[in-house]
């Protein structure tokens, strides 16, 4: 199934974003290889340049490094994927947050929700208990402006 | 060196009309170029031309730097919008036939897409649906190693399952010796597909051309809502 | 390339053109069949006798058709390997124009050859199978077997060796003869796809059918036509080594002039399809 892509950002970056997320869930583990360009261009039905095009972009990020010609390899750089997680969050939490103001959801019930998430599924925890805090932040930092 | 140079090329037609006016450009190796536009507008026209069964009325095309003509024909592989083969011969037959004429041809690679596919390469082409009619004359035209792809409305009129397969086969073929060239006017499809376009006027004028990807980033628009507002009607 | 044209041009019409054989020759060993039953004397059943004559005769007359089952498939193949959507497949294949035409034209002479060759045999199976016992009856065989043995020796008489020459001549020209009568009709066809895309069949026969009354029309007056005051200097010549010279002469011209008229359609085909072909 070819991937779909939204209208407005460019389709390398999109690309890009993707194989992030497959890295943070461990598709690609730190240190192992991702495909060769055309196996991702294949299954995503895009242009091999611009595949190469949203490589390019994660190397210059650190977060791949080419090794000669066996193809392109996930860094084992805890501080680089470590960063990657954070931004990636930040994202998550800035978007999720903003829209719930538009929808006038107040903090209190935000963080009410997001316990009882935590009660239902133990594993997801740890990041759980990030994005909470992460949302107590961003709202008192919201309501401060406010 | 380009593979696809045009040169101040003009075509008119009986009734002095200019479909194709001036158009100059020039296309290296390893693109997949779209030429967009609205219907009518010269796209199959400049297509034909460089697959050399139109005459320029003025000026000239260069293929892989050899003017158009019956040498540039082993180097160019052309997929028209209708079906062009006999359709009394079974796939093997015209299997066979283009093994003949083109030296390029991948035998073994046509072979592998038909079993793919599950296309009975014993049956007669006229048996077949539009569909696989469609699919079978694709798969003959990418079995060719050629430098130059020029394929004429691919996925107009075919199902979407049919559309996602065409495609990658596109892709699949990719070659970053030679270089593909895709008429439509089905852009959401094959906007992914792409690494430049061309935006073809009527009077046959290039109207804006660029990188396909750089569209959005430099507009904020998709390559189709940029095409519509264009082409508005 | 040009063998490799040619052979799918020869399988295209063959794979039709064997059946028409096939019938033809069949209908030969009918008429072979009836005839004896038809013309022999016959004193019982007068209807059937008839009946048989008049089948005999039909079947003689179908197998005739040969030949023009003949072109008509080949000009079909002409017409769709070039002007159809299968063009864009033909004239996309790295061949040379002229290539493609000529291998046109050597499938025509050789289905217009191999239907003539069944032809003859027809008729040899259509002698041996009816006629043998007719002539024998009437001992027809042996009148026409002297008769042409006259005739052989009037004509070796009169021109002596020189009906060598004038067979040689009339061969170029029956070949160039079969040659300009399918130029003609491909170049109809080329000219018509050139001036009209949308009634390209309309245009072709309106082109061959006038210009066949313009060559009859011109004809009248020229050596072709065969025309009597032409010949008839020569045939009041009362010199008889001059007439026979003159009839040679005459035979040369008639052969030059259908070269020179098919050199020039070829050329003028050749050129339509390089320059002028326009597929829409």
């Amino acid at each position: 199934m070819a991937w779909r892509f939204n209208e407005h950002a460019p389709v390398y970056l999109q690309i890009a974003d993707k194989l992030r997320g497959s890295i943070m869930t461990g598709e690609f583990p730190p240190g192992g290889q991702i495909p060769p360009v055309r196996q991702i261009a294949l299954a995503a039905a895009v242009n091999p340049n611009t595949v190469q095009r949203a490589i390019a972009e994660l190397e210059a990020e650190g977060l791949l490094y080419p090794r000669s010609t066996q193809g392109c390899f996930v860094t084992e750089d805890g501080e680089i994927l470590a960063r990657m997680r954070r931004e990636a969050a930040e994202r998550l939490v800035t978007d999720f947050v903003s829209f719930a103001a538009e929808l006038s959801i107040t903090k209190e019930e935000l963080i009410k929700m997001i316990e009882a998430l935590k009660a239902t599924a133990p594993a997801e925890m740890t990041e759980i208990n990030e994005t909470t805090e992460e949302v107590k932040d961003e709202h008192s930092g919201m309501q401060e402006s406010v | 060196m380009s593979i696809l140079e045009c040169k101040n090329l003009y075509k008119a037609y009986k009734s002095g009309k200019y479909v194709l006016a001036d158009m100059s450009f020039s296309v290296p190796a390893g693109k997949i170029v779209g030429l967009l536009g609205p219907n009518g507008c010269g796209k199959s026209t400049l297509i034909k031309t460089v697959a050399g069964l139109l005459m320029p009325t003025k000026g000239e095309v260069f293929v892989d730097g050899i003017p158009v003509g019956d040498e540039t024909k082993a180097l160019v592989s052309y997929l028209p919008e209708r079906t062009y083969f006999n359709s009394q011969m079974c796939v093997n037959e015209l299997v066979a036939y283009f093994k003949d004429f083109y030296k390029d041809f991948d035998e073994e690679r046509a072979y592998q897409l038909f079993a793919d596919l599950n296309i009975d390469t014993r049956a007669r082409l006229a048996t077949l649906s539009k569909g696989t009619k469609e699919k079978v004359q694709l798969i003959m035209v990418m079995s060719r190693r050629a430098k130059l792809y020029l394929l004429d409305e691919p996925i107009a009129g075919v199902d979407p399952a049919a559309r996602e397969y065409i495609l990658s086969t596109i892709v699949g073929n990719y070659d970053p010796e030679s270089t593909i060239m895709i008429t439509t006017h089905l852009i959401t499809d094959v906007e992914q597909v792409l690494d430049e376009f061309m935006f073809l006027g009527y009077g046959g004028q290039i109207l804006m051309c660029g990188g396909a990807d750089d569209v959005r980033a430099e507009t904020g628009k998709s390559l189709d809502a940029l095409f519509r507002e264009v082409f508005r009607c | 390339m040009l063998g490799k044209l040619l052979k799918y041009d020869l399988r295209s019409v063959f794979k039709y053109w064997w059946i028409a054989a096939v019938v033809s020759l069949s209908l030969a060993v009918a008429a072979g069949l009836l005839i004896p039953m038809g013309f022999v004397e016959n004193t019982k059943y007068e209807v059937v006798q008839v009946l048989c004559a008049i089948i005999a005769v039909l079947c003689i007359v179908g197998m005739c058709l040969l030949p023009i089952v003949g072109s008509v498939l080949i000009i079909v193949r002409f017409y769709k390997h070039f002007f159809t959507d299968e063009g864009y497949l033909t004239f996309t294949l790295p061949v040379k124009k002229h290539t493609l035409l000529n291998s046109k034209l050597l499938m025509t002479f050789i289905f217009q050859l191999a239907s003539v060759l069944v032809l003859v045999l027809d008729f040899v199976i259509v002698y041996a199978l009816g006629l043998l016992e007719v002539f024998t009856e009437f001992a027809i065989w042996n009148e026409i077997k002297h008769g042409l043995d006259l005739i052989m020796g009037d004509i070796v008489m009169s021109v002596g060796n020189m009906w060598i020459l004038y067979l040689v001549e009339l061969i170029i020209i029956g070949v160039a003869s079969v040659f300009v009568s399918a130029m003609l009709i491909y170049l109809c066809i080329t000219a018509a796809s050139v001036i009209s895309k949308k009634y390209k069949v309309l245009v072709a026969i309106g082109l061959y059918y006038g210009a066949n009354s313009v060559i009859s029309f011109i004809s009248q007056f020229s050596v072709m036509g065969g025309n009597y005051w032409l010949m008839l200097p020569v045939l009041n010549t009362p010199e008889h080594v001059n007439s026979v010279w003159l009839i040679a002469a005459v035979l040369l011209l008639v052969a030059g002039v259908y070269v020179a008229v098919g050199a020039a359609m070829y050329v003028l085909e050749n050129y339509l399809l390089e320059r002028k072909l326009d597929l829409q």
